[in-house]
């Protein structure tokens, strides 16, 4: 045990040397002492608590399916990772990459990127249940592929959330997380809610419903919320840095869904869905002072939604989801952006934008296991300046379709074809094209996944893949990247790549 | 990596552009070719998607309308001389778009300040109030960010002849600016730079790769050194702005020179500092390659002639690289990006810079093609007029010869009268002698000689057209040495602007007017008295006030004598900056009133203009000017008559002071002479003039059996009379 939990920390964070010499790149997260001492403490607990740890460092065969569920009836600790890794190549040697155009489109090809949770069972008894749940995130920086001993960390998910609050079904949590509904999972997208705050969230859940209101903050390290400026110390040489400018955006979410049984095992839901954000004014500093200042105004936005849902009828898997959005200002760019344009009042107001949304997953042949999976989406945004023909707005949309098959509970071979069409509300700045931007691709995926026989469907995990792909552009779609970029040259794009992906045991309001 | 040239670069200027186009050179990428063939497909296969997508969100597939490519084209202007322009440095007039204010930093006076084109849409309301009728904006084309600490705000650093300028919006956005000028009647004047472009390349003179800042010479005495022993004659050269070197600019190693200095294209996208657009540009050939102006007078040993040599082909102060526009491919190549913003943007006139640093043949080309681009999309009258910052009116005038520009800026009229006259209390003799020059003969020998010799090589391409060239080139040329050449061309351009009847007209009854621009301090600041430290704040405002008299004494002659009156943005809001950059003020920092003193008075001044045809394109006959030193009533005053065939307007200015110099108050002028004789006018005796400027016409002035009359009027004051009704 000693072992492993020196290799983990040695692997995660294995740089002390190497950290302070090498130029960081824009927001990475370096393993600082602060860090270090996360890992290592996530580390031991990994190894001290939790079975899927021993049981995957054991070597479990291929053939016995890991267990879904880390959540063990005899321990508070719970574990739970979703990741995804591999490598690829396109048809000159280097490193494949994806072709898109529309801000979300199929997930075919994406970056390496790793979850890892950890719960604990803090209480429970007369006065309701404690879980304590903590998410670290890596994203795309593998030492053994680019030879920088360098991560990207994250901590995303830090919170306590108390059920049954009193014997009743209330619920509260508070802290860093995400609420998050259904998605389209070919395109890595949740077309309806997906929050990703610092908040209190108060919640009743029932057998038919569940309801919650969440109120919480995000304050970006940006010059738009953020601003520490220097200026001469109160009562020293020198000079102090200050946090000058400091806002913080307020969402106000709340959500309610109403579920119906529909035949034996089935159901359908019902959804509404509601974000206001608002942005106080402030002052931000202007650069090589700490005098001259500029207001930036206050800013507001509101989302709200609706979602029909009907899941398992004739497979257990099957479902259909159908989402409706609209958005105004602040809220379009959600918590973690900032709006691309502003109205004469320098406020994203008057920003707009529309989505519907159509996923789902549907067995067509149990003899084979044959199942489709898709994802549509299409969505009208204007943003909030006043010019009528703008490049930046948009109408666009993607379609996504994965046909796969179970052959013999273990070999899962898709194909998927997709497109992404994008009109922009303007000429292009360069071309002057008017040209709706267009990627088609079409990919081959023998792949193989690991879950229980019967419950074997699109969605198990582990699944090792490999990937095909080939894409096809036309002018407008290469005409959005610079023109110096590679991508901007090859109307046809090849693409071969393995992937592995896995999820497991995610507690905790995922 | 060799990339492609941007897409559609070719296409837009073929379509734009009649012709083969010379700049269509650029390398037709295969995969741009190649795309035309898939286009067909998948666009069956987009329409399906379209099809599917629309069904299921029921939001129709429409695609934008985009840029207007059915431009309204149509020229509304009859007479050049009816218009009034108002120049506007877009950066500085009006902020329309917060999204565009990419490095805006309002603290330095020499960055990016915010304004754009939608900001003058915005403020057209304002623009139609003060009556002016068209508007000539800063240049639209793409420029290298930033220099020295300097940005490309006013926008003469070209980097992409094609492109616009994204901080101040889109194609879009220009033709919207465009097209709600010409719904309100108002025309828009480009202003072109095709001279130079901006700092793009350095001179590699060491030939290490990398721009530097050399020192060369040494090894023998030199001026200034401070070594008492052996002074080096070191000398010190900016590889990005060499001095000039009539040999081109020469490389230079340890052992001596080198040839000429290679030509090192710069790649710095953060400040847009990339090879000129289109590639084309990119020939180092298509450059002079000589280095920058050094001499700006005729001084010391450098002759008149050596002057025009660094002018015409020195490269412009701050390393602007002068283009070859000798060269015949590069005069196509300037033609054919310049009528494309005709094409598409819809411009009714060109501003030209820097006029005076190319040769006059290069516009002896470039303007009747530009003429002929421009009727053959409808644009008739089209009106080209250049900048030569230059007082000096015989080559002034020497740009009128030929087919080249069909005005200038009269630079002669802002020195010699904007300044001397009405900013200095000079003499107002200087004005008639100036009118009178028009028709002298050019008196510089070089002049002479160039510009016979282009007049007739062009007067004689066509057989029989010139009587001059019955007798060939050499008849033309020796005729014209003999008969001497006016300084400013009485021959109007063919193709080029008419009045109303389709008649031609010439550059002196085109000139451009103005009391001041964006390269020059503007007048308040000239023409008020220097403020001290010990001012208290009654004698800030006395001089104040002085300088607004002033001012409003100028822009009466402006809008009342010959030619086309140019007013700088903020004049009728007192800005009053000095030289570049402070002349550039933001106009929103003092706002856009409608009811201050100078507003109004220009704004009268304007309706007045409009609404007697004599002041614009009536012929001038002075009728009262006084020396320096003139002493009783009449000192200081200059009146004229604009006289046209429907009518005569008698101009009447008082540019004295209020106070003399020992500060007595000024009585009121009058046009009496020391004989007690009135001002001899054509109107027939008995006439009663009546004045249309100043309020309610009640005072009434009487033409005496003479024809004379004696009009009285406050000191820094003009009257406009015309026939009582």
């Amino acid at each position: 045990m000693h072992f492993i939990s020196t290799f983990c920390v040695r692997r995660l964070c294995l740089r002390d040397r190497q950290a302070v010499t090498s130029s960081p790149a824009p927001f990475s997260v370096h393993c600082t002492k602060t860090s270090r001492a996360l890992l290592l403490t996530l580390c031991s607990m990994m190894i001290t608590h939790s079975p899927v740890w021993s049981q995957d460092s054991e070597q479990t065969t291929p053939s016995k399916p890991l267990s879904t569920s880390s959540k063990s009836a005899h321990t508070p600790f719970w574990f739970g990772s979703y990741g995804r890794v591999g490598l690829s190549t396109d048809d000159q040697g280097g490193e494949g990459q994806k072709r898109q155009v529309t801000p979300y489109a199929p997930r075919l090809i994406e970056d390496n990127y790793l979850e890892l949770d950890l719960g604990y069972r803090a209480y429970r008894g007369r006065h309701g249940q404690v879980d304590v749940v903590t998410t670290i995130s890596a994203f795309d920086q593998l030492f053994h592929y680019n030879g920088n001993a360098d991560a990207q960390l994250a901590l995303r998910r830090m919170y306590a959330e108390v059920r049954d609050i009193g014997g009743t079904q209330v619920w509260t949590s508070l802290g860093s997380r995400w609420l998050r509904g259904n998605d389209i999972y070919l395109m890595n997208f949740w077309p309806l809610d997906d929050l990703n705050t610092l908040g209190l969230t108060l919640g009743h859940s029932g057998k038919r419903h569940e309801a919650w209101i969440h109120a919480g903050v995000s304050r970006l390290n940006h010059r738009s919320q953020t601003q520490y400026v220097d200026v001469p110390s109160a009562n020293n040489f020198g000079a102090e840095s200050v946090l000058m400018l400091n806002r913080q955006r307020l969402i106000i979410a709340s959500l309610y869904e109403r579920r119906y049984s529909l035949g034996k095992r089935g159901g359908w839901k019902w959804k509404l869905y509601t974000e206001y954000h608002a942005l106080p004014s402030g002052e931000e500093t202007l650069e090589g002072s700490f005098t001259d200042q500029r207001t930036l105004p206050d800013d507001a936005g509101l989302i709200a939604g609706l979602q029909l849902g009907m899941w398992g009828v004739g497979h257990p898997s099957n479902h259909l989801n159908l989402w409706a959005r609209y958005g105004r200002g602040l809220a379009i760019y959600d918590e973690l952006g900032s709006p691309s344009a502003v109205n004469r009042d320098k406020r994203s107001w008057d920003a707009e934008e529309w989505r519907l949304a159509l996923a789902g997953n549907w067995g067509l042949s149990t003899a084979h296991g044959l199942s489709v999976q898709w994802g549509s989406y299409i969505r009208h945004y204007r943003d909030a300046d006043e010019l009528s023909v703008d490049y930046d707005d948009r109408v666009e949309g993607s379609v996504v379709v994965r046909p796969q098959l179970n052959l013999n509970g273990f070999f899962t071979p898709a194909v998927e074809a997709s497109a992404q069409w994008s009109q922009a509300g303007g000429n292009h700045p360069v071309t002057l094209s008017t040209q709706a931007a267009q990627v088609y691709q079409l990919a081959l995926i023998p792949a193989i996944s690991f879950g229980r026989g019967a419950h074997l469907d699109a969605y198990t995990r582990p699944q090792l893949r490999l990937i095909y792909a080939v894409s096809f552009l036309n002018d407008a779609a290469l005409s959005r990247y610079p023109e110096r970029d590679p991508r901007s040259q090859g109307e046809i794009a090849h693409y071969l790549g393995a992937r592995a992906e896995w999820w497991f045991g995610r507690g905790g309001g995922y | 990596m060799n990339a492609r040239p941007r897409l559609g670069l070719a296409a837009r200027l073929e379509r734009a552009l009649p012709s083969q186009s010379i700049l269509s050179r650029d390398p037709q990428p295969m995969s741009t070719l190649a795309s035309n063939r898939t286009t067909v497909h998948t666009a069956h296969i987009s329409l399906f998607i379209c099809i599917v997508i629309t069904a299921l969100s029921l939001i129709q597939c429409t695609p934008p309308s985009g840029v207007d490519m059915n431009y309204n084209r149509q020229t509304f202007v009859s007479d050049w001389r009816d218009e009034v322009i108002y120049q506007i440095v877009v950066d500085r007039f009006s902020d329309g778009d917060p999204n565009n204010n990419f490095n805006v930093d309002l603290r330095k006076e020499a960055s990016y300040h915010g304004g754009d084109w939608q900001g003058i849409i915005d403020k057209l309301d304002y623009l139609d109030d003060l009556g002016v009728t068209a508007l000539w904006i800063s240049p639209v084309v793409r420029n290298v960010e930033e220099d020295a600490g300097f940005a490309s705000y006013h926008g003469y650093w070209t980097q992409s002849f094609i492109d616009t300028n994204l901080h101040f919006g889109d194609l879009a956005a220009l033709q919207r600016l465009v097209d709600a000028c010409h719904r309100r009647e108002i025309k828009v004047i480009l202003d072109v730079v095709t001279n130079h472009i901006g700092q793009l390349f350095y001179y590699d003179i060491n030939r290490n790769g990398q721009p530097d800042i050399v020192f060369f010479g040494g090894g023998g005495p030199g001026s200034g050194s401070q070594n008492a022993d052996q002074s080096s004659g070191l000398r010190r050269s900016s590889e990005w702005d060499p001095e000039y070197d009539s040999r081109g600019v020469q490389a230079f190693t340890a052992l001596g020179e080198n040839g000429l200095a290679p030509v090192e294209w710069v790649e710095m996208p953060h400040i847009n500092r990339t090879p000129p657009e289109p590639v084309a540009f990119q020939n180092p050939d298509w450059y002079n390659r000589k280095g920058r102006v050094t001499v700006w007078e005729d001084e010391g040993a450098a002759s008149f002639e050596y002057r025009r040599e660094q002018e015409i082909k020195g490269d412009f102060p701050g390393g602007l690289k002068d283009l070859a526009t000798h060269r015949s491919d590069v005069r196509q190549a300037l033609t054919e990006v310049f009528a494309y913003w005709i094409k598409e943007a819809g411009f009714d006139g060109f501003r030209i810079d820097t006029l005076k640093h190319q040769e006059a043949g290069f516009f002896d080309v470039f303007s009747p093609k530009i003429r002929e681009f421009a009727a053959q999309i409808g644009k008739r009258n089209f009106l080209m007029f250049g900048e030569a910052f230059d007082g000096n009116d015989e080559l002034l005038g020497s740009y009128s010869h030929g087919e080249g520009v069909d005005s200038v800026f009269y630079f002669s009229a802002y020195y010699r009268v904007f300044m001397n006259i009405f900013a200095y209390s000079g003499a107002t003799s200087e004005a008639k002698r100036l009118y009178d020059e028009r028709q002298a003969k050019i008196s510089e020998p070089s002049l002479v000689s160039k510009t016979i010799n282009r007049v007739c090589r062009l007067s004689c391409q066509v057989e029989g057209a010139d009587p001059r060239c019955a007798s060939g080139y050499d008849g033309c040329v020796s005729q014209l040495t003999e008969e001497g050449l006016p300084r400013y061309s009485q021959v109007a351009k063919r193709q080029g602007p008419t009045d109303a009847q389709g008649q031609g007209l010439t550059t002196t009854q085109l000139l451009i007017n103005f009391i001041d621009n964006h390269d020059v301090p503007r007048f308040l600041y000239s023409a008020t008295p220097a403020l001290t430290p010990s001012d208290d704040e009654a004698t800030k405002t006395a001089k104040k006030q002085l300088g607004h008299l002033r001012l409003r004494n100028a822009l009466a002659y402006l809008m009342t004598i010959d030619g086309i009156p140019c007013i700088y943005y903020g004049t009728e809001q007192n800005l009053s900056g000095g030289p570049d950059p402070s002349n550039r003020e933001d106009m929103w920092r003092v706002g856009f009133a409608q009811d201050g003193q100078t507003y109004r008075y220009l704004k009268a001044l304007i309706q007045a203009r409009k609404a007697h045809p004599a002041l614009r394109r009536g012929e001038v006959v002075f009728r009262w000017t006084s020396e320096a030193g003139d002493q009783g009533a009449g000192a200081g005053l200059l009146a004229y008559e604009r006289v046209s065939e429907e009518q005569t307007v008698l101009v009447v200015l008082n540019t004295n002071d209020p106070t003399d110099e020992t500060g007595a108050e000024r009585a009121l002028g009058q046009t009496v002479d020391s004989e007690s004789q009135g001002m001899a006018v054509s109107f027939p005796p008995g006439s009663v003039l009546v004045d249309v400027l100043n309020g309610s016409g009640e005072e009434r002035f009487t033409v005496n059996n003479d024809g004379r009359v004696i009009i009285a009027l406050p000191p820094r004051s003009a009257r406009l009379l015309t026939l009582a009704p």
